[in-house]
């Protein structure tokens, strides 16, 4: 039985032993996330705060819901699909492929019978405050939301484009929302509805079922619509109700919707926030504003949040996991559907988004460059900086084994390549490039560029035909054996020498 | 009242002491809003001072203590309520007559009346008057709506005016 809310979802992790609830106090105000890091450094159950003091409605905060096991980051979300438990790594990507390759369209219910419409508040009433959105890292410009799914128009289908974007909290009634030029939802409001001085209609949607979550972490190309692969993931149409004000349609069993329009030639600050990269990120920048026009939601709603920050290293969130369980089996398949013969594309899970693993085959020289080329102006050219390519018996989900084949395989003085120049673009979070660098904030996007990189660590092309090479590649091995890899992976390891050690 | 807030140097005016519209943070609910202010470096300068961190540089990790001094809010949308409430108190009590001396737009006007797009000019103009405003001034006139649900649910109000 897949799981179609986030409340269930919550249940599902609570059955299982895998989340944590404080009944006692806890305060949105630095205090929330910070027991989630620790969760989150720690491997810890997930914690749900079913009290938040200082907060007008009865809501809940959940820190970091989507973070799955360290060793097995897709276990929760597997089970969440219905996709069997005890899967491998692999065995869960090649699962999710499947189920994407049949997208389902979503089913329409009645206002009556959407959760997500217990209470509504409209006009006067509207209170944005009043939910208890956290204050997450010390330093930050404002009280964020950050683990929803922005609903906005698309012409190609009734049912919009999902993504996420980081929303700071203003006041009662107005947010700015991070839309950074280049991703799809953000270019429709910076190249369509802003030249033509429209608002355009949105919706953030809190607290969806998870393959909502899942797939507006997707790159579903233009032309599709997440909702129906949302659909395809969980073998089941994913219900969508109409918005109050305005012709959108978002998920029905949701815990809060905001209701608004992001507003033409209007900005906000934005900003500073602890983001993905691990480090505070400023300076405030000025983003569209979100005027916010109804709140709907379940009766004592549950309200996600994410530490960002906290996936780098050891550590693992929401984004981390997504990216690993989400957008990874994603890019997989659209670049097998693109002709590229890959056996997997993996998020290096020590940097959320900024590196990615691929395993695949090289059939003439050249490929792995039109690879890169391929995903760098398609899809992740904001936030990838670069890529290690592997072997397809190369696990890009098991990090030793990705090091061992850039300790053996990736020769310094051939293998790593500079991709492009420096006029690609680039995500401006982070904290590399100066102010200057980033380019202006004023029109709300960013000019920040960098060039790209990729490392070939598959072995095709590069034997070992020196003696020379063949002694450093066996020292190579004996240090990664040292390190505490399997002897038996490496070809010039002498078990013998091994013993006593 | 909070007791503390927070703004960014970047928001600064030129000159302290002076009456100015400040985007400012309040530390403890984290609202984000605009208020008219007086800010100085030092509390004496000030009436009623209440301290203001200011941050700065590339990722606002530095900061300077001041202090502010809070004459007027301002709400989001830029409209400033406090004058908008106290405008529409006193028209209680004020006529509702607005006068206006032109003869192109009588010429204008009088042309829509008898060409039967509205009954008296006073109709054609205050039906474009609220278009014009709706279109360039829409927080203003949502602003005032709000003000007029306030002023009808206020209680002694009603009581006052069942009295009438």
């Amino acid at each position: 039985m897949t799981v179609d809310s986030f409340r269930d979802y919550l249940d599902l992790l609570n059955d299982g032993g895998e989340s944590v609830s404080f009944e006692e106090s806890v305060s949105w105000d630095l205090e929330a996330s910070a027991i989630t890091t620790l969760a989150n450094l720690q491997d810890g159950p997930i914690p749900v705060f079913e009290s938040v003091s200082e907060s007008a409605t009865d809501a809940a905060l959940v820190g970091d819901p989507y973070r799955g096991p360290r060793d097995e980051p897709w276990d929760h979300l597997a089970r969440s699909f219905d996709l069997g438990v005890s899967l491998s790594g692999r065995g869960y990507y090649e699962e999710v492929i499947e189920r994407l390759q049949t997208p389902r369209e979503p089913r329409v219910v009645d206002r009556s019978d959407a959760p997500c419409k217990a209470s509504i508040q409209t006009g006067t009433d509207i209170d944005l405050l009043s939910f208890p959105w956290p204050y997450i890292h010390q330093g930050d410009g404002g009280r964020y939301s950050n683990l929803h799914t922005v609903v906005a128009p698309d012409p190609d289908t009734e049912w919009g484009r999902w993504s996420r974007h980081r929303m700071m909290i203003h006041d009662d009634a107005t947010a700015s929302l991070l839309l950074l030029a280049g991703e799809q939802l953000p270019n429709r409001y910076y190249y369509e509805y802003e030249p033509r001085e429209e608002p355009m209609p949105v919706a953030a949607v809190v607290g969806a079922e998870p393959a909502v979550e899942c797939c507006a972490d997707m790159w579903i190309p233009t032309g599709r619509s997440e909702a129906t692969f949302a659909g395809g993931l969980t073998d089941t149409p994913v219900d969508l109700v109409q918005c109050e004000t305005n012709e959108l349609y978002v998920p029905a069993t949701a815990e809060v919707v905001i209701e608004g329009r992001v507003l033409p030639a209007d900005r906000l600050d934005e900003g500073p926030f602890g983001d993905y990269f691990g480090y505070m990120n400023g300076p405030r920048r000025s983003m569209p504003t979100f005027q916010v026009d109804a709140i709907t939601h379940r009766a004592e709603p549950y309200v996600p949040f994410c530490v960002e920050g906290t996936g780098v290293g050891y550590g693992q969130n929401s984004t981390g996991t997504l990216q690993a369980v989400a957008a990874g089996p994603d890019a997989t398949l659209g670049l097998r559907a693109a002709g590229f013969d890959v056996e997997l594309a993996v998020p290096w899970q020590f940097t959320s988004r900024t590196v990615w693993v691929i395993a695949t085959e090289r059939p003439y020289p050249g490929y792995l460059h039109e690879l890169a080329n391929f995903v760098f102006t398609t899809w992740g050219m904001l936030h990838i900086d670069f890529f290690v390519f592997v072997d397809p018996a190369v696990d890009p989900l098991d990090p030793r084994e990705v090091l061992a084949a850039i300790a053996l395989d990736a020769d310094p003085d051939t293998d790593f390549h500079q991709f492009g120049v420096e006029r690609m673009p680039k995500v401006p979070l982070n904290i590399y490039q100066t102010p200057d660098e980033k380019g202006s904030a004023d029109v709300g996007t960013s000019k920040a560029k960098t060039a790209k990189a990729y490392i070939d660590a598959t072995t095709e092309g590069s034997p070992a035909s020196q003696p020379l090479d063949e002694e450093m590649r066996k020292r190579a091995q004996d240090v990664l054996v040292d390190a505490g890899l399997p002897a038996d992976q490496f070809d010039r390891f002498d078990d013998t020498e091994g013993v006593g050690r | 009242m909070s007791t503390h807030y927070i703004t960014a140097a970047e928001h600064l005016p030129d000159e302290e002491r002076a009456e100015t519209t400040l985007q400012i943070t309040d530390a403890q609910t984290k609202r984000i809003f605009e208020a008219r202010v007086r800010i100085a470096r030092e509390p004496d300068s000030l009436t009623d001072p209440r301290p203001l961190t200011v941050v700065a540089g590339p990722h606002e990790s530095v900061s300077e203590e001041w202090y502010v001094e809070l004459l007027d809010e301002i709400d989001a949308r830029g409209v400033n309520e406090d004058l908008l409430r106290r405008l529409a108190d006193e028209q209680e009590t004020n006529a509702n007559i607005v006068n206006t001396r032109s003869d192109d737009l009588k010429v204008v006007l009088r042309y829509l009346v008898e060409s039967g797009q509205y009954d008296t000019t006073a109709d054609a103009l205050r039906a474009l008057a609220f278009e014009a405003i709706a279109d360039e001034h829409p927080a203003i006139l949502e602003a005032y709506a709000e003000i007029r649900t306030e002023f009808e649910a206020d209680p002694l109000r009603q009581a006052l005016d069942g009295q009438g």
